[in-house]
Order: C-alpha cells, then structure tokens, then sequence
C-alpha cells in the first residue's frame, strides 16, 4: 500500500461518518434549535399575566419553515426550505453516491461536483441563528434568543459532511 | 428502459430520505403534541375537583324584556333594568357584582386593575379577580341571585342554585334558569393555578 493510501480514509469510514451525518442532520431539521423567551423589563409578571407575553417558543428548522410557508411568508419559507433543508439533504446524498461509486470502481458521475456545490449553503442556518442570539441582545424588555441543542446538530452534520467530501476527494 | 444509474440512485436517495425522516419526523410530532404553541386558552369541561379552590363569576346574563308576563315595565320609566348579581355560598353572600345600568343583556368582565397595580412591579391576583372564591365541596350549592336595582328597593329577577359537583371548570351557560333570567353565563377557574388575564376576559 502506498503512502497515500494509507494516509486517505478509507470508504468504509467515510460511509460511516456520512451516516452520522444523516442523524445529525435529522437531529438538527427537527429537534429544537432556537428558544425564544419574550420578556418585558421590570413589569414582567404583569405583561405575562395580562397575556401581553407569549410563553417561551421553542423553533426548529422543520417547524420554523413550515409556519412561514403557512403564515403568509412564502418566499422566505421556500428560501429556508431549499437552503437549510434540500441542499443539505442533497449533499448527503450526493456524498453517498459518490462513495458507492468509487467502492464499485467507478468513475463517481457529477456527485462530487454536486456536493462541493452545495456545501457553501450548508452552514447558512447556523449563521443565521448566531446572528439572531447577537441582535436580540438588543431586544426591548430583555427578550432573548437562545441556541438550542438542535442547531449543534446542524452544524455538526455541516461539518462533517465537510470531511466526508474533503476525505472523498483523496480518492478521486 | 431506465438506466441502472437512475435506479440505484433513486435508491440512495430514497433510503437516506426515509432515515433523515424517520429521526426528525418524532420530535415535530412529540413537539406538536405536547407544546403549548397556541397562546389562546382553550376553556376546560372539566367537572371541579372537591376539595378544590374556585373563583366562580358571572360573566353575562340576558333578562327578559318584561319584568312579568302581565308585561309590566322593568322601570317607572320604561327603560331596561339595572342589573347586578350575588353569589351566595354556605349561606353566604360571599360576592356581590357591580351594577350594569339600564340594559337587558349586561356584561361583567370580572377583573379591575388599578393604576397602581399596573405601575408597580407586582399585581395581586387575588384583588384584580372580581369573582367569588369558593371551595368546591360534594353537597355543596352555588346560589346565583339576579336583581334589578330600583331606588324604592331591589327587585329580585330570579335566582337559581347550581350544585358544586355540577359546575366545571371553564365556560358554561344556564338557559332559562330561574325567574325572569333568560340566560346565564358563568365562568369556574382554578383559584392558585396559572390564571392569566385572557382566562377572565374572553
């Protein structure tokens, strides 16, 4: 065995970690991945209790899409949609293709132009989410936006949907 | 014919689709099983709990447009009653409501807040609701008493008596209950639990 070989991962691994991937992925689509807590200063209690207040709103990515698309915001929910949900999920599966092909001996098609394709919209959800816990650092009354652990699980499936291509590459 | 390649990649698509799906599809459905995602209350039907604390109100009351079936006027004047209530409960008036002048449907939204409630840091509860605070106890009667208030003495519209295993918590409406009342609305919340304003106003 060469000293490249030896130093690529083999594709074994790399279906594997494209695997993980997909949990993660499904993980950070429908587990909760923003919590909203309003808040109104010092009168607080009294907001709450006059029903000024929402409860905190837990969001994920699946169900934040879902109420634009049914609330009147289409086109930002279509945008979400493609962007935080299709181009992820097709990324995993073009890596998957991708691996099938180079373990069958084949030349492995467009996927991994797909899939490089894709990647530079893969991590666009966490930044939004980051960007939103930095400006709701302004938010009248010290409402507050918090991460939850679902957008861990995006961004991990991002990331390693990153080294799966990185370690497919080696490959090619 | 289809070419193989579509096939197995039809294939791969599909079975990671039904993974992805297969993880993230029960956390929507526990989400939207349990999350409280609709602010507005819902009104319970629940029959109360003995041994329970209650607020009990009276939150609309419809009367008819003759004091009697002669046709007699509610008021020397001919206009529409002035309308209050009591509540009595183990031989207690134990809530007596405001006046609604000259009308045969009034309306009480049952809860005051006064200046000083909204400007300081906290409200009592307990002296915002207007509404009588019972215990409900098996064999107990809720007694609701209609009056008109007439200067030369109070004239009793009707009175009727609900027993307290009989009431629910929430909304619920008497029709033609007692005398003169053509309907009654009343409303039974958890005393102590997590009233909110929307609950007495709605």
């Amino acid at each position: 065995m060469s000293s490249a070989d030896a130093k690529r991962p083999s594709l074994a691994a790399l279906g594997f970690l494209n695997w993980c991937g997909h949990v993660l992925l499904a993980l950070g689509l429908g587990a909760p991945c923003m919590i909203v807590t309003p808040k109104f200063g010092a009168i607080e209690g009294l907001a709450r209790w006059l029903g000024l207040l929402q409860d905190p709103e837990t969001y994920s990515i699946l169900s934040g899409t879902w109420r634009l698309l049914t609330g009147g915001q289409a086109v930002i929910g279509v945008v979400l949609l493609v962007f935080s949900v299709l181009f992820p999920v097709a990324k995993l599966v073009a890596l998957r293709a991708a691996i099938a092909d180079v373990r069958r001996g084949r030349a492995p098609g467009p996927a991994p132009l797909l899939a490089a394709r894709f990647s530079k919209y893969s991590m666009v959800d966490v930044f939004v989410i980051a960007l939103l816990v930095l400006v709701s650092k302004t938010f009248p009354g010290g409402t507050t936006v918090e991460v939850a652990w679902g957008t861990y699980a995006f961004a991990g499936a991002a990331l390693l949907s990153v080294l799966v291509a990185a370690g497919l590459s080696r490959h090619l | 014919m289809i070419p193989l390649d579509c096939v197995r990649y039809f294939w791969i698509g599909l079975t990671s689709l039904v993974v992805l799906a297969g993880i993230s599809v029960p956390f929507l459905w526990n989400r939207g099983a349990s999350s409280g995602e609709t602010p507005t209350a819902v009104p319970e039907t629940t029959v109360v709990d003995a041994g329970e604390m209650y607020y009990v109100m009276l939150s609309a009351i419809e009367v008819a447009p003759q004091k009697d079936d002669d046709g007699a006027k509610w008021d020397i004047d001919g206009s529409p009653p002035d309308l209050y209530f009591e509540i009595h409960w183990q031989g207690h008036k134990v809530f007596s409501s405001s006046t609604k002048k000259d009308t045969l449907v009034a309306r009480w939204t049952n809860i005051t807040l006064g200046v000083g409630d909204v400007l300081s840091s906290g409200v009592s509860l307990d002296d915002s609701i207007k509404a009588a605070r019972i215990t409900a106890r098996k064999g107990d009667e809720i007694e609701f008493r209609v009056y008109d208030d007439d200067l030369a003495g109070d004239d009793l519209v009707g009175r009727f008596k609900v027993p307290a295993e009989r009431l629910r918590v929430g909304d619920q409406e008497w029709t033609d209950p007692a005398g003169r009342i053509v309907s009654a609305h009343g409303r039974v919340l958890r005393s102590g639990g997590d009233v909110k304003f929307g609950d007495v106003v709605r």
